[in-house]
């Protein structure tokens, strides 16, 4: 079966064209997870090139290469961008490509919302580096801690390009997260029980309802500092009365489950590649999947470690300092059950293997700093030090991107119907395990030797040097690491060896059907009767699916497949035109008001157009 | 164990890794004058404590965790003629295993940081307060009988010291990591912060909460004296400023006022420099450093900083605001600054 | 299959039996009670913050209010009954209670412009010799007024304006924040109600069949209205109450 799907002549809507156009009114979720892809990964670029500026302003004590404003600029658009523009639409990606692959589903639940959601993506990126060049970037820290962010300390455009960019994300990331809600509980194959998906579909809907749940916070918080920008609202204003820390409350509230959003997908994706790669089945499915959960839900209460400085009073901080070890409980747990998985296993170790068992031993490091500053009064020495930045980067980087590398490694072969060349793979792992190693591991001596974060210059009898030099070193073997992974991506998407359906001995449903899979993905919807479905098929349970419209006889048996539109561009674009009507207000709101009527117009005929060819 | 040929240079890098660690602990100094592993104070120290125990688990659990990995790597790669290992698919007991032990490490760990957590939290009642005001970007001390300085923080050896945390504009955060851990400054609330000096010497300190483009450039030093310095110091702040003597200081005297100085500086002694926006300059010959810990505090360097201060700290409200840096017909000569460097260095 | 719009989705067999738009509208107004929550959670956080007035217990009015809450309960009322005639294909019917609903939806938006204009207009009318213990902070602040105050006119009663406006104090950011993106979102309902009213006089765009456009459309009604009534308690009630205020 694998490789048995062939022209379906009855699927006369899967429109296979190119050209721009196809890819703007593309409503396909594969087309739509590539771009999510291409996109996030020239923004990672982007937010590595300002991470690198960084690195060389801090190679030496006392070095003129960037002013501070710019300097500030930079570390401030470096997290936004990786957070936001760079590790969640990666996530996006793969959610997109991938998940109704795993379900045995023929798209998403909304196509059209989900073109929604990337082109808002886009925008909102390009709204908020568009800052570079009018005027200046964001530079009150990617945290926006009021009253730094006020318009008496930060006159200028720059903080509402941060408002407003972040507005349009969440947006994006909201219809994102809510299609994927229904997408992944409403569209399962026959017979997949919510215990029997895959656990990278199991960790995507626990990060989709993190975020249903956690962006209307950062919603109102962004709304409130607008409404204090632009209206003189006393939100966060002590003058008024009001309260700094509500901001820093409102924003970690999101930011702390933000973290998990960052790094769930990463675990998902883990738990794909070891599997396979060790022919073993997940140790422990059921424990993975509920530490996931409860991860989720603890990553609602422990925001406050992040403001154990802030003198919130003992009470509150032994609180949050017992629920944030807590969360070292769960983590622990999926550890120990990866672990669990190769034990006993028959390990290949091929490029994803490496870059899977790269991100136990990272993130593992970056698990236990974590707990060393879950301990508030230990982390009243760490707190806003470069121990942190260590901390963050062996999570967020040897956690999160490393796996996302090795997931991109894993699924080449699906996403582009081609093999990626195996011993550039394991150059480009190395490279990025030493370069992550040499960068990042010397920031916690830096921390220790009590260097801030967020300073652009340091006096060189501070002892930072040595450390800061190696850690600049590090970066520039990590850039090397990450033009190796754009050469290998980039030549092997045009020249690679053609991709069977099942390269790997692939245990999920995206590895029974074609690379790259066919627009309606499957020729017959599966019916699925156990955990690792194809695995189990694969490995004599053999079932055949039931044609789709078999089971009521009342359809006809053609594939229909959504159509494109450009409804959803169009949408966006109203909103963008809105948003910058919004930071050059001056007063009156005629732009805004015509970009939100562009807006409003291209929902109405959304709403009224056919979702289906007429026939 | 597999024959040495097989093993994979990943095993060897993370063999030297794990091996490595605990050296590379040692890799921070506590030389450094920020350094947060060398306390000088009964609060440091606490927290010291309470750093060490999780240190030690952690290395504890980095060593077991990365060495069953890297064992588990080179123990199950695959080998030809590998068939299919046993499809195992979890097991209740080793679950229960790894639930329970991590936490009752992390209660290990609990305990003493609650500990800690209360120990350091309320301030003395006999803590000598001291008021402590964040301003873009410089700190200014009140003692209790109203003697104000300026980011050179002198306390007494013989009793707790105390202080109450307030901001002129933007959060800030007030550290001196060998004293005491890091309290951050919030607008509208009065945070507090405490700590019984071991030794004397001079401690350094710094900003840790990003407050604009000179967050980098708020450094402070904190003297611990002896009582009887101390009390000498103090009340030097208080005694009028020494009579001019030499012509440059005399020349000093009056264009401080003549430029606009005394608008934004307090100089005890003196009835006209009593400005409150800028740093209180009495006793500013006897610091040893200028522009909040920036640079050493001799000549060289305070001529530099007088000719262009947005040079040494950008954005500093001096550069931005004074006339004699923004109206280029009041700006200092040469001449003049030789002078202002002699008037300034005699406030002893 | 041919009749254009989302109709399709209703036929559609999906693994939990619920609709996909359904699941995806009760999804979203989860993530509204979050939305909602979190400007309520602001608004409590602030209760009693304001340096200066006026404050709830100067400018609500609680019968008023009382009225348009009423009113906006009763549109949740005739939203089921356009419902059930939708279902059972009476068509007059349906459009009656449908206008109905939307005409209570602008009624209560009605009175909240009302309401707002009151607030940014109040008055402040003190009776000079009353207990300088009774008063509120605006009155105090009025009575001791350097030109219109008690002292300064020597008059028995002085009166003056002290409207609420946004920007007056924190009761004035976070209760215009809140309770405008509470109207907001009833806009919103009545544009979409009032777009299916027009709708169903065009033939087979609202019809029996699909009655699950309404059914969103009621859902999303009824939430925004219990959204009301928790906005009404919280806010207004516990605003004025002596014990809450």
């Amino acid at each position: 079966m694998a490789s048995a799907v062939g022209a379906v002549g009855a699927a006369g809507h899967a429109s296979t064209e190119s050209g721009v156009w196809s890819w703007i009114t593309t409503v396909d979720h594969k087309r739509i997870g590539i771009l999510y892809g291409v996109s996030a990964i020239l923004f990672f670029l982007l937010g590595g090139s300002e991470a690198f500026l960084i690195r060389m302003q801090l190679a030496s004590a006392d070095a003129d290469l960037i002013s501070s404003g710019v300097f500030s600029q930079l570390f401030t658009m470096h997290a936004l961008t990786m957070v936001f523009l760079a590790i969640m639409p990666l996530g996006a990606a793969f959610f997109n490509f991938l998940i109704p692959l795993q379900i045995g589903a023929r798209d998403v639940a909304f196509p059209r919302l989900n073109a929604l959601s990337y082109w808002l993506f886009l925008f909102g990126a390009i709204l908020l580096n568009s800052s570079f060049v009018f005027g200046g970037a964001p530079d009150a820290g990617w945290f926006a801690y009021a009253n730094l962010t006020s318009s008496t300390y930060s006159p200028g455009d720059s903080m509402d390009y941060f408002t407003l960019g972040l507005l349009v994300l969440g947006i994006s990331s909201l219809a994102a997260a809510l299609n994927f809600v229904v997408t992944i509980l409403n569209m399962r194959a026959p017979g997949m029980t919510l215990m029997r998906m895959p656990v990278f579909t199991w960790m995507a809907l626990v990060v989709s309802f993190l975020l249903v749940f956690a962006l209307p916070i950062l919603t109102v918080g962004l709304i409130e500092l607008l409404f204090w920008r632009f209206f003189d609202m006393p939100f966060f204003s002590a003058e008024f009365g009001g309260d700094p820390l509500l901001w820093q409350h409102i924003f970690w509230l999101f930011g702390h489950p933000e973290v998990y959003i960052l790094i769930l997908p990463a675990m998902g994706i883990v738990s794909e590649i070891l599997p396979t790669f060790s022919r073993k089945p997940l140790f422990g499915y059921t424990a993975v999947v509920f530490a996931g959960v409860s991860i989720a839900f603890l990553g609602f209460a422990v925001w406050a470690h992040h403001m154990f400085t802030v003198g919130l009073g003992p009470v509150a901080i032994a609180a949050f300092s017992a629920s944030t070890m807590l969360i070292a409980v769960p983590t622990g747990i999926k550890v120990f059950n990866w672990m669990g998985t190769i034990w006993g296993g028959s390990l290949d170790l091929r490029t994803p293997m490496l870059f899977a068992i790269g991100f136990i031993a990272l993130f593992t490091i970056g698990g236990l700093s974590g707990v060393m500053h879950a301990a508030a009064s230990s982390d009243a020495q760490q707190q806003d030090t470069y121990f942190i930045v260590a901390h963050i980067h062996y999570v967020l980087f040897g956690g999160a991107i490393v796996a996302v590398i090795g997931g991109i490694y894993y699924w080449f072969p699906k996403f582009s119907g081609h093999m990626y060349n195996e011993t550039v793979g394991k150059i480009n792992f190395w490279l990025m395990f030493l370069g992550m190693n040499l960068t990042f591991f010397p920031m916690h001596f830096l921390g220790l030797d009590g260097m801030p974060r967020r300073i652009y210059t340091y006096d060189a009898n501070m002892g930072w040097d040595l450390w800061n030099g190696v850690a600049t070193m590090g970066s520039l073997v990590l850039g090397l690491s990450f033009l190796i992974f754009i050469y290998n991506m980039v030549t092997s998407w045009l020249n690679g060896e053609p991709a069977e359906a099942d390269p790997w001995d692939g245990r999920t449903l995206e590895w029974s059907i074609a690379s790259p899979p066919p627009e309606y993905n499957f020729e017959e919807i599966p019916i699925v009767y156990d955990r690792d479905a194809w695995w189990a098929e694969k490995r004599g349970k053999v079932q055949h699916g039931v044609p789709v419209g078999g089971g009521s006889g009342e359809e006809e048996h053609s594939i229909h497949m959504p159509q494109p539109s450009y409804w959803p561009i169009v949408v966006s674009i109203g909103l963008i035109i809105a948003s910058y009507g919004l930071v050059y207000n001056s007063g009156n709101f005629i732009v805004a008001t015509i970009g939100l009527l562009v807006g409003i117009f291209g929902v109405y005929a959304w709403s009224f157009e056919p979702v289906n060819d007429p026939e | 164990m597999a024959n040495l040929k097989n093993i994979r240079p990943k095993a060897l890098l993370g063999l030297l890794v794990i091996v490595l660690l605990p050296i590379l602990a040692a890799c921070s100094s506590t030389d450094n004058p920020l350094t947060t592993i060398s306390p000088k104070s009964d609060v440091a120290r606490d927290i010291h404590w309470n750093y060490q125990i999780i240190f030690w688990f952690a290395v504890f659990v980095f060593i077991f965790v990365e060495t069953l990995l890297l064992y588990a790597v080179i123990k199950f790669r695959r080998r030809p003629n590998d068939g299919i290992p046993k499809q195992v698919h979890g097991n209740t007991a080793m679950e229960i295993t790894w639930t329970i032990i991590p936490a009752l490490i992390l209660i290990a760990i609990a305990i003493p940081t609650w500990i800690t957590i209360f120990e350091i939290d309320d301030v003395p009642d006999d803590a000598y307060m001291i008021e402590i005001v964040g301003h873009q970007w410089w700190w200014e001390a009140t003692y209790p009988d109203g003697q104000v300085t300026a980011n050179e923080i002198h306390v007494p050896s013989d009793r707790p010291i105390g202080f109450n945390l307030n901001t002129a504009d933007v959060l800030h955060s007030f550290w001196v990591p060998q004293l005491f851990g890091k309290q951050d400054i919030i607008p509208g609330r009065t945070n507090t912060l405490w700590f019984t000096p071991e030794v004397e010497g001079r401690f350094f300190g710094q900003c840790v909460e990003f407050c604009g483009i000179s967050h980098a450039n708020m450094r402070l030093e904190m003297i611990v004296d002896s009582p009887t310095v101390f009390a000498s110091w103090l009340s030097g702040i208080d005694s009028p400023a020494p009579a001019a003597v030499s012509p440059a200081v005399v020349a000093g005297h009056d264009l401080f006022a003549s430029k606009g100085c005394v608008a934004c500086h307090t100089i005890s002694g003196r009835n006209d420099a009593v400005g409150i926006i800028g740093p209180n300059l009495s006793l500013f010959g006897e610091r040893l450093t200028l522009a909040s810990a920036t640079l050493d505090n001799n000549t060289e360097n305070l001529t530099a900083w007088l000719k262009d201060p947005e040079d040494i700290k950008p954005g500093n409200i001096m550069s931005e605001s004074a006339p004699i840096y923004t109206n280029p017909d009041l700006a200092l000569t040469n001449a003049e600054i030789v002078t202002l460097v002699a008037y300034l260095q005699s406030l002893k | 299959m041919a009749q254009a719009t989302a109709d399709h989705g209703e036929h559609e067999a999906t693994t939990t039996g619920l609709n996909h738009r359904k699941m995806l509208m009760w999804a979203f107004l989860g993530s509204d009670c979050m939305f909602f929550g979190s400007l309520i959670a602001t608004y409590l956080v602030y209760k009693g913050r304001s340096l200066e007035g006026p404050l709830p217990i100067d400018v609500f009015s609680i019968p008023t209010t009382s009225v348009s809450t009423f009113v906006l309960l009763m549109s949740s009322m005739s939203m089921v009954l356009a419902y059930s005639a939708l279902r059972r294909n009476r068509m007059k019917t349906f459009r009656v209670w449908l206008a109905s609903t939307a005409i209570m939806g602008m009624t209560f938006l009605a009175f909240q412009v009302f309401e707002f204009r009151v607030f940014a207009n109040h008055e402040v009318v003190v009776d000079c010799h009353a207990p300088i213990g009774e008063l509120s902070i605006v009155e105090l602040s009025v009575r001791n007024d350097k030109t219109v105050g008690c002292e300064a006119t020597g008059h028995d009663e002085v009166e003056k304006q002290v409207g609420l406006t946004p920007k007056t104090n924190l009761f004035g950011s976070t209760f215009f924040t809140l309770t405008g993106f509470h109207g907001a979102h009833v806009t919103l309902g009545v544009i979409w109600l009032l777009t299916m009213f027009f709708l169903s006089f065009k033939k087979g765009m609202v019809t029996p069949e699909r009655n699950l456009d309404l059914d969103l459309a009621a859902l999303y009604w009824h939430f925004v209205d219990i959204v009301w009534i928790i906005i009404f308690t919280v806010v207004y009630l516990f605003g004025v109450f002596p014990g809450f205020a």
